[in-house]
């Protein structure tokens, strides 16, 4: 068998080669940076980090203080503060929560090898317009959106457990108009394409309500899809505004 | 074989500079701290049965809760203030039955003024509960300031959990530079699935 040499110089410029590209690399990373062109470090003000040395900090064993919950403390929202215990969910079962499945005559198969409800509960006033040049308003203590735009369509990304089961998509909204809103769970495929799994919309012209839409039971591949969820107010006035969307899922039992 | 002059000199400059990166590299390792931070709160274990786990937001991914306000992020990309005013907020997502503790805020603070932030719960129907708050104080600088110790369980079937700040000051003199979350997980955590760990 024929033997393979290697010269000197061979061995010398894959050192070489062997030191280029990390050094490249680590370069490229300084290079390439997120901050704005321009931009100084500022002198370190905040002392190191020592972990243990704070309360929030596992090692702690120094006093604690405990927030008083009669404190004068400024309110985040224009309204008065309630305390949200009273509205506790209470009435019928849903069929976006455990007890409805408890019911006599309510088919369970369904959820066998599922686990029981979790959610993604997120406030109205955390979407954000998907593009620019209208405008947006809080409402509702801080917890309500609405525009000025009827095609002025709201987004929030959407993130859930590889493998879970996405159930229902729950609509909390403030509605005195004519006109009804709606909301959707969207995917998308990254080359242009979307598809809506499910949607829901606003009811009636009561006020503050609820709306739960069709039963999807779809599985989560992050691999191939992000989820968004998407709102469009289809009024462009404080008559239609968006308080909170809500995702039930299921978590597979192994 | 014999080497070039100009060979032999490349590889003894590119022998140092591996010699001189391994031996950085080793030296880096020896100064670390020889021991792992102490994770059990001996005297808090009522107060803290776990160790903390953290939610770290920056300050520049809140947002105006209306878009008449304005915002700018400083150069770093890190911070966030207005020249405005308003009020700021980002989506808050933690594990079912997870109890939050504490919230940090990490500012940049010159102005006379101290900045607001809470971790608020909305019931979808307009109102809201502010749960934990910290204020910015001081005016030197870069800074943190923690919350008084608050338990707060998470219920994401009755509530949605949003990060609040209120700036006070409409000028780069108050910045939001982070808000940190310590909270520990539940009990349960133990037996859920993979997925999850």
């Amino acid at each position: 068998m024929k033997q393979v040499r290697f010269s000197l110089r061979t061995i010398l410029i894959a050192v070489a080669l062997l030191c280029l590209v990390p050094g490249i690399t680590v370069l490229a990373q300084e290079i390439i940076s997120s901050a704005e062109p321009g931009y100084v470090a500022p002198a370190v003000t905040v002392p190191e980090q020592i972990i243990g040395d704070d309360p929030d900090e596992d090692g702690y064993t120094g006093p604690i203080t405990v927030a008083d919950p009669n404190a004068d403390i400024p309110p985040s929202g224009e309204g008065v503060e309630v305390d949200l215990k009273q509205f506790l969910p209470e009435g019928e079962p849903q069929p976006d929560e455990d007890a409805y499945y408890d019911q006599i005559g309510v088919n369970a198969e369904i959820n066998a090898g599922w686990s029981h409800f979790y959610y993604m509960n997120v406030a109205g006033s955390t979407l954000r317009q998907r593009a620019s040049g209208n405008n947006w308003f809080a409402s509702g203590s801080g917890g309500c959106v609405y525009a000025n735009d009827t095609y002025n369509i709201f987004n929030l990304d959407a993130q859930f457990p590889e493998g879970a089961r996405i159930d229902y998509l729950r609509i909390f909204y403030y509605d005195t108009s004519d006109s009804n809103s709606i909301a959707w769970l969207t995917t998308y495929d990254g080359a242009g394409g979307y598809s809506d799994r499910t949607n829901v919309y606003s009811a009636n012209n009561l006020g503050y309500g609820t709306t739960l839409s069709d039963y999807l039971g779809e599985t989560v591949i992050n691999y191939n899809n992000p989820y968004l969820l998407n709102w469009r107010p289809m009024v462009a006035d404080n008559t239609m505004q968006l308080c909170g969307l809500r995702v039930a899922y299921r978590l597979p039992i192994p | 074989m014999k080497l070039k002059k100009w060979q032999f000199v490349l590889s003894f400059v590119l022998l140092a500079g591996l010699l001189v990166s391994a031996v950085g590299s080793a030296l880096a390792n020896v100064s670390a701290p020889a021991t792992a931070p102490e994770l059990i709160r001996p005297d808090n274990t009522l107060m803290a049965p776990h160790a903390f786990h953290y939610l770290y937001v920056t300050g520049s991914a809140l947002r105006p809760r209306d878009g008449a306000y304005n915002w700018l992020s400083t150069g770093s990309g890190g911070c966030i203030y207005t020249t405005v005013g308003g009020l700021f907020n980002v989506d808050l997502q933690l594990p079912e039955g997870a109890g939050i503790d504490y919230l940090r805020i990490f500012y940049y603070d010159t102005s006379a003024s101290d900045a607001n932030a809470w971790i608020t719960s909305y019931d979808g129907e307009g109102n809201f509960d502010d749960l934990v708050y910290v204020g910015s104080t001081g005016t030197a600088g870069y800074g943190t300031a923690l919350s008084d110790f608050t338990r707060v369980y998470v219920h994401n079937a009755n509530q949605s959990l949003v990060l609040n700040w209120r700036p006070n000051d409409a000028s780069s003199a108050m910045q939001l530079c982070g808000l940190r979350i310590a909270y520990h997980m539940p009990d349960y955590y133990l037996y859920l699935p993979g997925i999850l760990r």
